[in-house]
């Protein structure tokens, strides 16, 4: 048998044989991106949505902005954060540098333009007549919002789902941030980096196939979420 | 211009529910209305009429209190609109869209959700919508979801949810353009009832300028964008008189095409009218004698009021008025077919 396929075998016995480090760094990982888009969505879908309600001036470069937030290089959100969590940072105090902390606060501020976003461009997709019908039942801001958010629960639940992949294939801002210590800031990717360069490839290899079933389950949900979406009586509807 | 008063009953209590002044409605740059004066009477029913594209949807976007005008006025109840006040306002305001959108939610969900947005209490808003459903016979729909109903019943659902609110007006953007014939008669009843009970300010738009006049008080009219003047319809109550095969209304007897056996109500358009000072020879078999009583130049054409057994509205060139050198108080004749006559 070839390297690879040696390597493939030891790696799928590390996943089914339930191998307690394999686990602890996808737990780790799970739990930073989670962390990550609930701390991003809080802001991002009530900012995405206000955006989409009201006019104000500079709103066409604010999603200027946005979009080109959206293809910020992890290494550059790493550094900024690393030159303040650091020591001598500013933040320096809080002693945050190379904990999991560090890491959800480098993807909040990674995924948070691309939740934003993309839920601006969730509202904006809701039906026209949407937004008058709400002021003409005389709902305030707020109640709008709320309504909005559930017209348009599919494609905010899509977004949430891109900045979740986002957060969780980055390595980056886990490496810098979080330093890959084991046991503790190991995540999927930073391991994936380290342990192949260890020469610890059947390791490497069983959090890759792990990272990409994560990948494949996100695809999937966000797959389920546009069809729930086909079925529903709207588009169902329209299609008629 | 105040919405010109038709044939129904009227009230002592005349008091605007809205004013508008010197109003111009702009989208990008082109100008989709202009209103130089507008007054809409309190529990009366309003209906403003016009071919597509003639501003309607822009004005009951005003009324409405979604649109702030470009330029101009609008005092409603008394009230300037102001960015504080306008939620509240609008509370008082039930739009029906003329292509309502239903939020996706079950129908009950529907008709309560203004009064969610308003805070009233569970039970009232269920009560409430129980009441209203019952009315419009919606009870059947009320748990399914509103993106199952036809077109008819999301109208029905979207009045349903505008009534629910109580408003003291409601403002219906051509609401029997999707209507199935069952529903149109039972929208045409509800119409019929609020102009009878005076509970209401009813305002509605329509292409359809006869069935706007048999269901309103006061007509407003536009084309292009610009108030056009209503009572150059011709529309006149009475009874077919079968055997002669004759509409009898007041001391008018009118020739009716042949198929025409029953209907209460004639209506003839302006422009169908052929004035003249000498009775004509032709194979017009509608012809009256009387006098010019009136005479307003509106966008180049020249709008009559000819006083006869009934006062006929017509509406000619201002070349044709030079030749027949018309003034008021000229005697002249009325001639149209019979063909071009409806009755309903």
């Amino acid at each position: 048998m070839d390297y690879f396929s040696e390597a493939l075998g030891a790696a799928l016995a590390l996943i089914f044989g339930f191998d307690p480090d394999v686990y602890a760094v996808v737990r780790t990982s799970l739990y930073i991106s989670f962390a990550a888009v609930l701390l991003a969505a809080l802001p991002g879908i009530p900012l995405g949505i206000l955006v989409a309600l009201r006019e104000f001036p500079g709103k066409r470069l604010l999603q200027q902005v946005l979009n080109t937030l959206m293809a910020l290089p992890t290494v550059l959100v790493g550094l900024i954060l690393y030159g303040l969590l650091t020591r001598q940072g500013a933040l320096g105090e809080l002693g945050l540098l190379y904990t999991t902390t560090a890491i959800i606060i480098g993807e909040t501020a990674l995924i948070l333009p691309i939740i934003w976003n993309l839920s601006i461009a969730a509202a904006v997709g809701a039906d026209a007549r949407l937004l008058p019908t709400c002021q003409a039942l005389g709902a305030s801001l707020t109640q709008q919002g709320i309504i909005y958010m559930n017209e348009v629960k599919f494609a905010l639940a899509a977004a949430l789902v891109a900045g979740f992949g986002r957060a969780i294939g980055e390595v980056g801002i886990a490496m810098m941030l979080g330093g890959n210590i084991e046991g503790f800031t190991r995540t999927m990717t930073t391991a994936i980096a380290l342990e192949t360069s260890k020469g610890e490839f059947e390791f490497a290899l069983a959090l890759g196939l792990l990272l990409l079933a994560t990948a494949f389950l996100v695809n999937f949900i966000v797959q389920r979420f546009q069809t729930g979406h086909e079925r529903s009586p709207d588009v169902r509807r329209a299609r008629r | 211009m105040n919405a010109a008063p038709t044939s129904g009953a009227r009230g002592a209590e005349m008091n605007a529910i809205y004013e508008l002044s010197d109003l111009v409605v702009s989208y990008a740059g082109r100008v989709a209305l202009t209103v130089p004066a507008l007054r809409l009477e309190r529990q009366r029913v309003t209906a403003v009429v016009g071919p597509n594209g003639a501003g309607k949807s822009a004005l009951f976007g005003v009324l409405a209190l979604l649109h702030r005008p470009t330029r101009g006025r609008v005092v409603f109840r008394g009230e300037s609109t102001t960015r504080t006040n306008l939620t509240s306002l609008r509370r008082s305001i039930g739009y029906v869209q003329q292509r309502p959108y239903l939020m996706k939610m079950s129908v009950r969900d529907n008709i309560g959700l203004g009064l969610r947005f308003r805070g009233v209490a569970r039970a009232t808003i269920r009560a409430a919508v129980d009441e209203v459903a019952t009315d419009l016979g919606l009870e059947p729909l009320l748990q399914r979801a509103a993106g199952e109903l036809s077109g008819g019943e999301a109208q029905k659902v979207a009045l349903a949810r505008a009534l629910a609110q109580r408003p003291e007006i409601i403002i219906m953007d051509e609401p029997f353009t999707w209507l199935d014939e069952r529903t149109t008669h039972e929208l045409e009843n509800w119409i019929a009832d609020q102009r009878r009970t005076r509970q209401m300010t009813v305002i509605f738009s329509s292409h359809d300028k006869l069935r706007a006049q048999s269901l309103c008080d006061h007509i407003y009219s536009l084309v292009d964008g610009r108030p056009y003047p209503i009572s150059s319809g011709n529309l006149f109550h009475g009874n077919v008189d079968r055997r002669n095969g004759v509409f009898i209304s007041g001391g008018a007897r009118f020739a009716l095409p042949e198929n025409v056996k029953s209907g209460r109500q004639l209506f003839i358009e302006p422009q169908q009218l052929v004035v003249s000072r000498k009775r004509l020879c032709s194979s017009m078999r509608n012809n009256f004698f009387g006098e010019v009583a009136a005479m307003n130049t509106f966008n180049g054409e020249i709008h009559l009021e000819i006083r006869s057994d009934v006062t006929f509205n017509a509406v000619i060139t201002r070349q044709a008025m030079a030749e027949l050198r018309l003034r008021p108080g000229a005697s002249v004749w009325v001639s149209f077919k019979s063909s071009q006559v409806v009755v309903i």
